[in-house]
């Protein structure tokens, strides 16, 4: 079947096919060992506490056990006026030390905006009904790098949602839906809301969340699982210059709604975005 | 780095051959970038056991198979899940554009058969372990594949002898 090789050969004799630097490689490389160092370090945070839990309980039985020993032994000469010590604190859970989110959702943390700070979230809310009946609306309060954006309702052409992008002259971006472009200016970050249509489909918001490499649960079971788009690991940069980009998946606790926060910019600034997500007044 | 210029011809040999195979297996010239240089990052983080191999390139193909895998199926559940336009995605410029919608059209272990058969040149048993399966159900997706792409390829070839007629 020479004809089918030869109708792809192309494919690796092109100039384009060639192998970029190898610093390209080794840049890559580093940036891997820096996010293995990082898991390792969490993995290591967890085998502490899990020692250290049965290691305190051990030593509170020990301690208990002494006691009433001794207790029982001087019963005879004085009244136990002994006063048992407070048994150290656990540590923190793992989670709290390692995620960057507090245990409250950020919009529950603090106090809603007003609608007139926020006005393409709010017509982008009010121009789909369905949307507007189940997907409350979430809106920064602070844009952290992304300062001097200008926000704008987006029409993606899709029923039941709210979306609302944020175009930062000069940034990375998207000139169109999924069409990353290195200094578009457009759709630098974006902060959106889809109404899950088809709840039979066996895809539960929870388990997509839990997709992701790094999940949140909040206290309120709200919870919020991210990486890079179309992967679950960071990279720097794509050989071929295509810009990078951070998105989220959020459930928020009773709503139906797939929430999506995704930046451009950095992994900081969407999960930036994402503590500084506040309710809306009147926008439930 | 001890053998670093060795991974470094293997590298710039391997490159151009691993893309290829991968765009084809992928449908996607961003996906498939992406992949092989994840696959190289890998190859180069184990170096000194890779080398020792008796055949890294099937190490290779292995480990960029597993990540196209991988992604493709994220890619798709980003789909799925926000409903979001899935984009249209340019033909490489370098293949008859009808030739390359009738390879991103087949089923992908398909897909997957040709790339390694006729874009790595991998012989029917090499194939067949890659893809996990015996030989002759390599052989036979093989064989399927080229019936379908038969009709394309032949009026690919028609075409070139009209250019060459010209």
């Amino acid at each position: 079947m020479d004809d089918l090789r030869s109708a792809l050969e192309p494919l690796v004799r092109h100039p384009s096919s060639a192998a970029p630097p190898m610093e390209a490689i080794a840049a890559r490389a580093r940036a891997r060992r820096v996010r293995r160092r990082r898991l390792r370090t969490g993995a290591m945070v967890v085998v502490l506490v899990g020692l250290a839990i049965p290691t305190w309980s051990l030593a509170r039985t020990d301690h208990a056990k002494e006691l009433s020993t001794a207790g029982q032994s001087q019963e005879s000469q004085t009244p136990d006026t002994t006063v048992v010590d407070a048994p150290p604190p656990p540590p923190e859970p793992a989670a709290e030390t390692d995620s960057p989110f507090g245990s409250t959702a950020p919009w529950l943390a603090a106090p809603p905006l007003a609608q007139a700070d926020v006005p393409a979230f709010v017509a982008s809310w009010n121009s789909d009904p369905e949307a507007q009946a189940q997907c409350p609306l979430l809106a920064p309060d602070d844009l952290g790098d992304g300062t001097g954006a200008t926000a704008r309702a987006t029409d993606r052409g899709q029923p039941g949602a709210w979306w609302v992008e944020f175009d930062l002259p000069g940034a990375n971006g998207e000139v169109d839906i999924q069409d990353p472009v290195v200094g578009a200016g457009r759709a630098t970050f974006y902060v959106s809301a889809i109404l899950i249509g088809d709840p039979s489909g066996g895809m539960s918001l929870e388990s997509s969340v839990n997709r992701w490499p790094d999940v949140q649960t909040w206290d309120d079971g709200s919870m919020v699982g991210w990486g890079v788009s179309g992967d679950g690991t960071e990279t720097p940069s794509q050989f071929d210059g295509t810009p990078t980009a951070w998105i989220s998946y959020m459930k928020v606790q009773g709503s139906p709604c797939m929430y999506q926060v995704g930046s451009y910019l950095s992994r900081d600034h969407l999960v930036y975005l994402i503590s500084h997500l506040r309710l809306v007044e009147g926008a439930p | 780095m001890l053998g670093s210029s060795e991974f470094e011809t293997w590298y710039r040999d391997e490159h151009p051959r691993l893309l290829g195979a991968l765009t084809v297996v992928a449908g996607s010239g961003d996906i498939a970038a992406d992949a092989t240089a994840e696959a190289f990052v890998r190859a180069f983080e184990r170096w000194d056991r890779v080398s020792e191999m008796a055949s890294p390139g099937g190490w290779l193909y292995r480990v960029a198979l597993n990540i196209v895998r991988r992604r493709a199926r994220r890619l798709a559940l980003e789909h799925e899940l926000l409903r979001r336009t899935r984009p249209t995605e340019e033909p490489p410029a370098m293949v008859q554009p009808e030739v390359w919608d009738a390879v991103r059209d087949l089923p992908r272990q398909q897909r997957v058969a040709i790339a390694l058969r006729y874009v790595l040149d991998l012989p029917e048993a090499d194939v067949a372990e890659l893809m996990g399966v015996t030989r002759g159900s390599a052989s036979a997706t093989l064989t399927t594949a080229r019936r379908r792409l038969a009709g394309v390829l032949a009026w690919h070839s028609r075409d070139e002898e009209r250019i060459g007629y010209g």
